[in-house]
């Protein structure tokens, strides 16, 4: 796995699957989520398999979780926030439940 | 003349493309997906190499810190207006120019200019193999971008596998901040054939210092305690929910590897989302397997007012993307009817591309595709994003599937969230394998709008907008 091995920038504390995680100001959200040992991001839809980050330039969408509610965002496009509420993307939607 | 030049990508090619331009007198609008300039090569250069402190600096070496004079100069012309944090999501060339949807933040929007250059870069060529999709196997790229953009390293216990450049340079960056990789695999022989000495004494004459580095890098990573091996074959990564164990053939027996970091790197390959969905004429590089637009040699594209330069074009590398990127800017400030600045040093500009297409001909051919990953099994995935097999593309073209657009309708092969960014360059190449054809017959993926994720309110939102 990823060890920090120089800061980048303040504490910010933000909440994954409801526990609260600590991670730098200028993180991505998916730099932050390694930096604690998380590497299931998602699950994937077709085979239900999980999957992480990939490639950290925003091409292959394999980073994928909820922000604020909100699915199909990119992790390593996304940057930190305190407070920010995330959550692992599942691609296969309950029917009859918001997203 | 008052409408902005668009440039999208503030990488060495596009920093290069709008001070140039700037410096011109044009106004220019430079885009980037990203919340700071430098691409993906001289990411994080401002935070990096404006703190002293850091010893990232010293750690990725000096090329790095060849980014951050390129973004001062660029930030020195009052005439850029930078637009962070905006991704593009529709590209399309019409009688009037060039129309764009772009995405920032929350908000989409749509802009126009008559000429547009795009700085797109390059992508790690993705490289199948078994296992390749569970979390904790990463690209290379991916590793070095964690390290410049959050300070994070992989652990000790991290196995680097592949061939290429990158793969040395980031094995060299590991070693200077005190990590010693548990092994580096390579897939590529330890020598250089002999049918390669040609291009290699080519590119002495005509870039020698490259040589003499990346021969150091080489000593430097034998001289070290990391165990390196060369030609290595049936890479495989497996474990449950995250990579636990690397497997490989090496001397005639299987090895086994515990690890739960597996960095692998096949090269880099042009990023075309976008010059394909603008339509623009591609051809095929055999002999580095990927899909490149056609360009002039100043960087016009077939589409009238669209320019391309940097890696986009075909892997040249950050210090020709600088050299296109000037290149481009003062021809196009030619064709705007001002007067391109440094006209003079115009000619040296292209001698030292032509110098690095040298060198470029010679690590072609030392580093081609591996076939490691090439050899697809049939049961290992090639689109990832839907999880379809090499064995589902191959059984689809002997049964007289007509090319990847139909493949992708077939088995939704590109049709996920990556839209063919991830498996375009392998279906093709699989089709083409599997019916004797060669790839440039058997063609590649159309890109539709969007490109990027956007909402349906997000879109319905853009109703009576422009600009």
């Amino acid at each position: 796995m990823f060890k920090r091995l120089v800061d980048i920038g303040t504490p910010v504390t933000f909440d994954f699957e409801g526990r609260p995680l600590t991670a730098q100001a200028g993180d991505s959200l998916a730099s932050a989520l390694l930096a604690n040992g998380v590497l299931d991001f998602r699950q994937a839809p077709e085979d239900g398999t999980v999957r992480g980050p990939h490639c950290m330039i925003g091409n292959c969408f394999e980073c994928l979780v909820e922000v604020e509610g909100l699915g199909t965002r990119q992790a390593c496009r996304e940057r930190v926030r305190d407070g920010l509420k995330v959550r692992r993307h599942s691609g296969r939607p309950v029917p009859g439940e918001q997203p | 003349m008052t409408e902005p030049v668009i440039v999208i990508g503030a990488g060495p090619g596009g920093l290069a493309a709008a001070t140039t331009l700037a410096r011109a007198g044009a106004p220019v609008r430079l885009l980037d997906e990203q919340p700071a300039a430098g691409g993906q090569l001289y990411r994080a250069s401002e935070r990096i190499g404006g703190d002293a402190t850091s010893p990232l600096k010293g750690w990725l070496g000096p090329d790095y810190g060849a980014g951050l004079p390129l973004i001062r100069a660029a930030q020195a012309e009052a005439n850029i207006d930078w637009r962070f944090d905006t991704a593009v999501w529709d590209i399309r060339c019409d009688d009037d120019g060039i129309a764009l949807g772009l995405l920032s933040g929350e908000s989409v929007f749509q802009d126009r200019a008559a000429h547009v250059v795009l700085a797109t870069g390059a992508q790690e060529r993705p490289a199948p193999f078994p296992g390749w999709t569970l979390p904790g196997v990463l690209g290379i790229g991916a590793a070095q971008t964690l390290f410049k953009d959050a300070g994070l390293a992989p652990e000790p216990d991290v196995v680097l596998a592949g061939s290429g450049p990158l793969l040395y340079l980031f094995a060299i960056q590991l070693l200077n901040a005190g990590i010693t990789p548990q092994a580096i695999l390579e897939t590529a022989p330890k020598n250089i054939a002999p049918s390669i000495l040609p291009a290699l004494f080519r590119a002495a004459l005509r870039h020698g210092s490259s040589l003499v580095k990346g021969l150091a890098w080489r000593r430097r990573i034998d001289g070290s305690s990391v165990p390196h091996l060369y030609g290595i074959t049936d890479l495989k990564a497996a474990g449950d929910g995250r990579v636990e164990t690397v497997s490989f053939r090496h001397g005639g027996r299987e090895h086994t590897l515990k690890t739960s970091l597996l960095l692998v790197h096949d090269g880099v390959m042009p990023n075309t989302h976008l010059t394909v969905a603008a339509r623009c004429d591609h051809q095929w590089n055999d002999q580095q397997q990927y899909w490149h637009p056609t360009v002039d040699a100043v960087g016009r594209t077939s589409q009238a007012g669209l320019w391309l330069v940097g890696d986009g074009a075909g892997i040249l590398g950050a210090e020709a993307a600088v050299l296109q990127g000037r290149t481009a800017g003062r021809a196009l400030a030619a064709d705007l009817g001002l007067t391109p600045p440094d006209a003079g040093t115009d000619a040296a500009d292209r001698k030292a591309l032509d110098d690095l297409r040298v060198l470029r001909a010679f690590l072609d051919r030392q580093y081609p595709p591996s076939p490691v990953f090439g050899a697809i099994a049939d049961d290992t995935i090639v689109c990832r994003c839907e999880a379809v097999t090499a064995g589902e593309i191959r059984g689809l073209a002997r049964r007289g599937c007509m090319g990847p657009n139909q493949a992708r309708a077939f088995t939704r092969a590109g049709m996920g969230p990556c839209m063919g960014r991830q498996c375009g360059n392998s279906v093709g190449r699989l089709m083409a394998e599997e019916l004797g054809q060669p790839v440039d017959q058997v063609g590649h993926y159309s890109a539709r709008p969007p490109i990027k994720p956007v909402t349906l309110a997000q879109l319905a939102s853009l109703a009576g907008k422009e600009r």
